[in-house]
């Protein structure tokens, strides 16, 4: 997986195919925000030379009226979709955090330390992880909130279940976090 | 609607004086080349209080993103971080007068509660007069690093749409990652250069026009611009700003807003420029709004219209921002 908050080389963003919103709709559900961003519009656009599609939240306005303009960015782009796999950018997971309210299974507390460590792009270790569902399996796409509830983090599961807070070696391997903005940025 | 008569070749050639006794003192105190303080002797208001700020640590502000937060909810957490903010004129933006760590460096920033920008370019977002209801389409004119753009967007509250011109592409990719990190849902970014504006083939309530100028408001960031700054500098900017304000005169829709801005002090990237548009077009028309200190009307012989008095200059020592120059022109056709 890229970076997903580098800028995707697209052709052109539009609405999505049938097949393209039933993919991101059920994400939106695994997030608990399916139905939450009604406001937004959903556009896709495909990234050059891959078979991979950014997928983009943007106000209904924006929607009717980048006809006739190329545009290099349109919207927010919350995640891309790669075969049939949705993966969220860090400016989706603090969407979905934000309109969330239930949270749920894929959205894992840390605390404090381990926030500070994330934003540096470290992994989590067990000991620092607060909630976590014990359903999650390994390798599951999770989204690291803070005690405020606010993304710092995406990672993928290590361990499933009781294991992710319990081993005291990294159980969370950070895939993104919000200081890649600056990191990025500055290279 | 078109202006009549905008030809884009007659700009106001960079005007210099004669070197005086003061103006030499004055240069080789403070390290500028003496025909550039000559300019300021005759325009600044107090120009040795001036040149004594713009050698001084200049103040820094960060413009709370609404889209996010509050203004009492990010003003707590920073408090509690050990930070120390002042208000400004904007309930928006905070001044950063003490702190612990960089303001560009917390985990607010990097979350996008919050945006360094300095308060008289949010100032110039504010003379746009954005809100949902007054504005459903925006165009921001060579928008990089889209501060401004930002800005523009959360005072529409993610609705309507701005498309945000940009040539450049690094400078787009950096406006992306601003854009994304601060959650614009709104805005289309699209890499045309600002004299494309009127070949969008749609007109817009609000059109900011930050123009790119010989940044002399900004030589208290960049001490090097004192000597490295030329006559030529000015003439180039001010006939490529008086192309630019004629294509997004092209771009506002009657009844609309344009707001002209630079960072730079020279009246002919200022008063000039917008004199020109006011002049090509009569349905145009200075809109005075509060802030900052008045237009000239005059300058090294040469006379604007009594309405430049409209238009605002920000000083660093009289505002405490970086300098800069605005003008809200209203497009009065039907």
């Amino acid at each position: 997986m890229t970076s997903p908050i580098d800028v995707p080389d697209v052709s052109c963003y539009r609405r999505p195919s049938r097949e393209e919103l039933t993919l991101v709709n059920r994400s939106f559900d695994r997030w608990n925000v399916f139905g939450r961003t009604n406001r937004y519009v959903v556009l896709v656009a495909d990234i050059n030379g891959s078979s991979r599609r950014a997928v983009s939240l943007a106000s209904q306005e924006l929607a009717d009226n980048i006809g006739g303009v190329k545009p290099y960015l349109a919207g927010l782009v919350v995640g891309e979709l790669s075969r049939k796999k949705f993966f969220p950018t860090m400016a989706g997971a603090d969407l979905f955090c934000r309109l969330s309210e239930a949270r749920g299974k894929y959205y894992v507390e840390i605390n404090y330390e381990a926030e500070k460590l994330a934003t540096y792009g470290r992994d989590v270790f067990g000991t620092s992880v607060v909630r976590a569902s014990t359903e999650l399996k390994e390798n599951e796409i999770v989204i690291l909130i803070n005690s405020r509830h606010e993304a710092v983090a995406i990672g993928i599961t290590r361990y499933a279940g009781d294991m992710l807070r319990r081993s005291q070696m990294a159980t969370i391997t950070t895939t993104i976090d919000v200081g890649q903005y600056l990191r990025d940025e500055d290279s | 609607m078109a202006c009549q008569g905008l030809a884009g070749e007659k700009f106001l050639k960079t005007v210099l004086f004669p070197e005086t006794h003061d103006g030499e003192m004055l240069a080789a105190e403070f390290g500028y080349d003496p025909w550039l303080v000559e300019r300021f002797l005759h325009y600044v208001p107090r120009p040795v209080d001036f040149l004594k700020k713009m050698d001084s640590a200049h103040s820094r502000y960060l413009r709370v993103n609404t889209l996010k937060t509050s203004s009492e909810a990010l003003e707590r957490r920073l408090t509690d971080k050990g930070f120390k903010l002042g208000r400004t004129a904007l309930a928006d933006v905070f001044s950063v007068q003490a702190g612990s760590i960089s303001p560009g460096a917390t985990t607010e920033y990097m979350l996008g509660l919050y945006y360094l920008q300095d308060l008289s370019s949010c100032i110039a977002v504010e003379a746009l007069d954005v809100s949902k209801e007054s504005c459903k389409a925006a165009l921001d004119i060579a928008a990089a690093p889209g501060g401004k753009t930002s800005y523009i967007a959360q005072k529409m509250n993610n609705s309507g749409y701005i498309i945000a011109l940009e040539p450049n592409s690094r400078r787009a990719r950096s406006m992306a990652f601003n854009l994304a990190r601060l959650g614009v849902a709104n805005t289309c970014v699209t890499l045309l250069d600002g004299l494309a504006a009127g070949k969008l083939g749609r007109v817009f309530d609000r059109v900011l026009l930050d123009a790119p100028c010989s940044c002399e408001g900004v030589i208290a960031k960049d001490p090097s611009r004192k000597t490295s700054h030329t006559p030529g500098d000015v003439d180039y900017c001010s006939a490529l700003q008086q192309k630019l304000i004629e294509s997004a005169v092209s771009a506002v829709k009657p009844g609309g807003l344009l707001v002209y801005s630079t960072c730079s002090f020279a009246p002919e990237e200022n008063e000039a420029v917008v004199q020109h548009a006011i002049d090509s077009c009569d349905f145009l028309k200075v809109e005075p709004f509060e802030l900052g200190s008045e237009g000239l009307l005059e300058f090294g012989g040469h006379k604007f219209s009594k309405s430049l008095q409209g238009t605002r200059r920000f000083y660093p020592h009289i505002d405490d921002t970086t300098g800069f120059f605005i003008a809200r022109l209203r497009h009065t056709g039907s």
